[in-house]
């Protein structure tokens, strides 16, 4: 580092290096989302009491390569009736809005390294972490809109409404259940609020129940808010309104072929892991767990084992439960779940005021 | 570093460029996108003179300029939905009317 | 070390900058209104970038959540639902106001050129240090709930109002809401006039119901098996 910063100015060594940061960390959750979808797949085939992809490969390892190997090669269809600038937007929009996030995420503490001394395993620490994610989740709706309009068809259209509404529905208590966090630890730097889930108690002193350390109030209704919201927003089972193939075909992506629509698909998978990764980060103590403090490189562990623990509640609620209606779905959001949120908020100051005077 | 008046300048150009649209642009939506257009160049001043003087006030004002851009989204968008119900057109020429 | 680069920060203004400024010039020129939507979305996000530069991190991504996420999505939303048509051209009127616009604009480019040129030697304040906390969360959390605690709370205020006139203006059906279904007592008057009466588009809920009362009443149709007091209703 030192030696890159003399070369080209210390401005130029931190951009090359975040810049080195950011693409190992995309084709690391690149890679675990492609695994992600074949763990889908199986888990799904168990489920449902049959076997699931298991040919490519030993046991369907190499599953995900040769999705991606069709995906490639299958005809790209433009509708002729299509907006084509719009309708070739929307895959980038979605796919970028669902990357961008994860530069915020601290996959584990502070880690040495020979020739590059000591770093955190995070690509970006900065002040406003969390309001950054919230700000792209909510920019992500685009891709998801824009899809349906622009390809010009019913089915599409009714499916990029129902998304926009329902995730610009769902994002309000999902933010909201997250300013118990905020408040209990007083920054939305998202490195810092998991450095203080660490220390004495261990796992007690996860946000999700911890009580016993001075200034905290446990965050049960604001991890269940955030779950159920979180579920929301990704447009998955129970609430994949959006693509319901009984009534829509398959909603915005509808007219989506080939490549654009293996974007739209890996967006959506991209977007599970990011939601997973925060829900991991404040509620679960990130990549805090035993031996942390004696070997930091075993926080990277814990943190993953976390993530995929929500990754499975996914795919087990897919394979569980039947789809909601979409008025149903409304109401839920507005009527139960934004109050629950505000409750949450409301009790949150409240413990904290009578625990700090 | 990167002189205040370069900021200065993007902000009247872009707040110049809003004047224009509001102008010639006939549609009620796009002339709303242009007001907004115009009072983010404001906010880019508010925030420049407020990094440049190290004074938060600035900021906050920018915060609350947003807050009644909201507001103004809604209540806009409220009555451009009545108006397209009623003439069937968002062109402000055609709502020169004062009845419905 | 290298001076042929440009300071990251420089860099970064002219890109943005000129991505914002490109966007903005898009944005006019459209003659579709979602295209005029997509290039505004793009000026929010490269101003949010410039406020970046700028220091003010806080600012920077209430910019995306407000105006990219919040209130453009509300406009494509509408935009979409009303299936906006393309602007027609139509012939331009007040063209001997054209002259006094171009004179208007050569006096406005004299003026910016003037400033820039003052920009070089006239004493700037200096900018802040990045050590300073101006633009973060605290900062901003401090000054809004002390020093400006009274404009914060009206702004609040402001939002009910504004959430309230948003309802009422884009319900749908044309009854005021004082007259909703359910709150009339009184039969309409279409019922009243004949005996005869069908159903006619643009007719309320209201008025439905009455129809059914009425068909009761002169026994077209049986009534529904409910109590006395919910048929009174």
């Amino acid at each position: 580092m030192d030696w890159l910063s003399n070369q080209i100015g210390a401005d130029w060594a931190r951009a090359l290096a975040q810049f080195v940061g950011i693409n190992v960390g995309f084709v690391v959750v690149l890679m675990i989302v492609a695994y992600t979808v074949l763990a889908e797949r199986r888990v799904l085939g168990f489920i449902q009491g049959r076997l699931g992809p298991n040919r490519v490969g030993p046991g369907g390892m190499f599953q995900p390569f040769a999705d991606l190997l069709k995906f490639i090669f299958k005809e790209e269809i433009t509708p002729s009736a299509s907006t084509r600038f719009v309708y070739f937007l929307a895959p980038i929009i979605a796919i970028t809005a669902a990357l961008m996030p994860i530069i915020v995420y601290p996959f584990g503490p502070e880690v040495w390294l020979p020739f590059l001394g000591t770093f955190p395993l995070v690509i970006a620490r900065f002040d406003i972490a969390l309001l950054y994610v919230l700000g792209i989740t909510s920019v992500g709706v685009y891709g998801v809109a824009l899809a349906g309009w622009s390809s010009n068809s019913k089915y599409s259209l009714m499916g990029g409404l129902r998304a926009a509404s329902q995730m610009i529905s769902y994002e309000l208590s999902l933010g909201l259940s997250l300013v118990g966090v905020v408040l209990m630890s007083g920054t939305l730097n998202l490195y810092d609020i998991v450095v203080q889930q660490g220390g004495g108690g261990g796992v007690l002193n996860w946000n999700i129940w911890s009580f016993w350390k001075a200034g905290t109030c446990p965050q049960i209704i604001g991890f269940i808010t955030y779950l159920i919201s979180a579920i929301a927003e990704t447009n998955r089972v129970p609430f994949d309104l959006p693509e319901a193939e009984t009534e829509l075909v398959a909603g915005f992506h509808t007219e989506y072929s080939a490549l654009k629509f293996a974007l739209f698909f890996m967006a959506e998978y991209v977007n599970m892991f990011t939601v997973s990764m925060l829900a991991t980060t404040l509620f679960l103590g990130g990549w805090q767990g035993p031996f942390v403090d004696v070997f930091p490189w075993i926080g990277i562990v814990w943190f993953l084992l976390k993530v995929v623990f929500f990754l499975f509640l996914y795919i087990w609620l897919r394979g569980t439960l039947p789809r909601f209606r979409f008025d149903q779905l409304m109401n839920f959001g507005w009527k139960f779940l934004l109050p629950v949120a505000i409750i949450n908020v409301i009790l949150t100051a409240t413990v904290l005021y009578f625990r700090w005077s | 570093m990167i002189p205040l008046t370069w900021y200065l300048a993007l902000s009247a150009v872009m707040f110049t460029i809003g004047v224009v649209g509001v102008i010639i642009k006939r549609n009620a939506i796009q002339m709303f996108m242009c007001i907004e257009l115009m009072l983010n160049a404001v906010n880019l001043t508010f925030v420049a003179f407020s990094s440049y003087f190290g004074d938060v006030t600035g900021q906050l004002f920018v915060f609350i300029v947003m807050t009644v851009a909201a507001a103004e989204a809604a209540v806009g968008l409220g009555i451009i939905i009545a108006i397209f119900r009623n003439r069937e057109s968002l062109d402000v020429d055609d709502a020169s009317v004062l009845r419905l | 070390m290298f001076n042929l680069l440009p300071s990251v920060p420089q860099l970064l203004f002219v890109l943005f900058g000129a991505m914002a400024l490109g966007c903005a010039v898009a944005m006019v020129a459209q003659r579709n209104p979602l295209y005029s939507a997509i290039s505004l979305v793009g000026v929010f996000v490269s101003l949010a970038c410039l406020y970046l530069t700028l220091q003010a991190p806080f600012i920077a991504a209430i910019q995306v959540i407000v105006y990219a996420g919040t209130i453009m999505v509300l406009v494509v939303f509408v935009i979409m639902l009303l299936n906006v048509e393309e602007e027609v051209r139509r012939p331009l009127r007040l063209t001997y106001l054209i002259p006094v616009g171009v004179l208007l604009a050569a006096v406005l480019v004299g003026e910016a050129a003037f400033m820039l040129s003052l920009g070089s030697s006239a004493p700037t304040p200096a900018q802040t240090t990045s050590g300073s906390d101006v633009g973060l969360t605290a900062s901003i959390g401090t000054g809004m709930f002390t020093k400006y605690l009274l404009p914060f709370e009206v702004t609040s205020v402001l939002i009910l109002m504004a959430l309230v006139g948003a309802i009422t203006l884009a319900r749908q059906g044309r009854t005021p809401l004082f007259a909703a279904p359910g709150n009339v007592d009184e039969e309409p008057a279409v019922l009243t006039a004949g005996g005869d009466v069908a159903i006619k588009p643009g007719d309320t809920a209201a008025t439905g119901r009455a129809y059914a009362r009425e068909q009761i009443r002169s026994g077209d149709a049986a009534a529904p098996s409910t109590s006395a007091g919910e048929e009174e209703r």
